[in-house]
């Protein structure tokens, strides 16, 4: 029955769909079907319930000193005149930094903390975030290191990022879609040990792979990506 | 009672629609440390934190009009931006997720809120549910729910196929559901 069919298939979305990470597409094809099954409608419902109460699960936490005042900054422009005496509360004026001061400011701060697994953006970031990594490990146990990935011209195709946990990992987001086509990889050791990881192919909507690995993090020496037997993209830690 | 502070949140949201910062400090001051701890959770920097739950407030205040009470209650409207807010800005700072298992493991401490639709035995039966989880299921619900990974990209982070991600994200969740017995839409 096409009806069942249908439905099977939605139910498969559906997760996602409450989740709000369905693509565009499948989105689109799930709506139709709900505004016609009630069924699967209730189960979108219930599903969606769930999503939402994990968040509230969520332990609180006082944001940092200041937090309401600078808030409130914010919307004032947009509040109405009042006709009464103001009462908003006395706060601290928004700080008045940029973006970059701001990147500064994260880093500081992040370091103290037990934060996760960060990407840098500039080689700037990257300095600071070295200082970083090492408080992470130092305080954690664990850290996380990141790499470009690099054409065989140079070119910045993307990162990869090594995260050594249970199990440790890697993952590589990449900035260019890579050439669609099968791609053998390889961890390669700093001490010459090569460890193949599962293939990647590389399709339309190819923007990242992802593998555990064996190995601790501190001991890769580069990733590479191999096509038709010829290394296309290496990132070098 | 006492002015804005005794409000309902419906009512505090009204007041935001309607520009009143009187209603928006009064919805800040309730959620803040809401907000900021689920940020805090999926980001994983106190200061990256304050940015997406500065934008959060902001977004709310902004589009308290739209807020439509049919779909659902407040602090799930609020936290939804806010995770929305926070996965946006991993993505875009090309941030991996904090280890999935510390995740869940927050979730089953028993900080949590507590103004959600459930009762509190329905929240410590989901807890204790998170706890028994297989935690391959576990970590497939938490890339989800909190860091808005897909099923492909789960399966390519878990080196599984696509439907051996679907299907854990789907059997985990139907066991949290069983939990919450049957509650009508
Ligand atoms: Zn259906």
């Amino acid at each position: 029955m096409s009806e069942d069919a249908d439905c099977a298939e939605i139910r498969d979305l559906i997760p996602e769909i409450a989740a709000g990470v369905a693509a565009g597409d499948e989105r689109a094809r799930a709506l139709a079907h709900f505004g016609a099954c009630h069924e699967c409608r209730h189960e979108l419902a219930m599903t969606a319930d769930l999503v939402d109460e994990m968040l509230t699960l969520v332990p609180v936490q006082e944001p940092p000193a200041g937090f309401e005042g600078r808030v409130i900054a914010r919307l004032a422009p947009e509040a109405k005149p009042r006709s009464r005496r103001v009462r908003l509360p006395r706060r601290r004026p928004a700080r008045p930094v940029g973006r970059a001061a701001a990147w500064v400011a994260a880093t500081a701060a992040a370091a103290g903390l037990a934060a996760g697994v960060v990407w840098w953006q500039t080689a700037q970031d990257r300095a600071l975030a070295a200082s970083y990594r090492h408080t992470l490990e130092v305080a954690h146990g664990r850290g996380l290191s990141a790499a470009p990935l690099k054409s065989g011209l140079g070119a910045e195709q993307g990162t990869v990022f090594a995260y050594q946990g249970e199990p440790s990992w890697l993952y590589v987001t990449f900035r260019s879609m890579p050439q669609p086509g099968h791609y053998d990889t390889c961890l390669v050791t700093k001490d010459g040990r090569r460890f193949p990881l599962r293939a990647f192919e590389a399709g339309q909507n190819a923007y990242a792979w992802g593998s555990t690995i064996n190995v601790q993090v501190q001991e890769i020496g580069t990733i590479e990506f191999t096509r038709s037997g010829v290394t296309v993209m290496t990132a070098r830690f | 009672m006492h002015g804005v502070w005794a409000l309902s949140d419906e009512s505090l949201l009204a007041g935001m629609a309607s520009r009143d910062a009187d209603a928006a400090t009064a919805f800040v001051r309730r959620y803040q440390a809401r907000v900021f701890g689920l940020a805090l959770t999926i980001v994983g920097s106190r200061s990256v934190a304050e940015d997406v739950a500065q934008e959060a407030f902001v977004r709310a205040w902004r589009h308290a009009e739209s807020y439509d009470p049919r779909k659902g209650r407040v602090p799930a409207w609020l936290l939804t931006i806010t995770r929305n807010l926070a996965i946006d800005t991993l993505r875009m700072r090309g941030e991996l997720p904090t280890d999935p298992f510390l995740l869940m493991g927050s979730l089953v401490s028993q900080e949590g809120g507590t103004d959600s639709s459930m009762d509190y035995d329905d929240r410590e039966n989901l807890r204790r549910a998170l706890l028994t989880l297989p935690p391959e299921q576990a970590r497939a619900i938490a890339l989800s729910v909190f860091y808005g990974l897909t099923g492909k990209e789960i399966a390519a982070i878990e080196e599984i196929p696509l439907g051996t991600a679907k299907t854990r994200i789907r059997r985990g969740l139907g066991k949290l559901r069983e939990v919450l017995g049957v509650r009508d839409e």
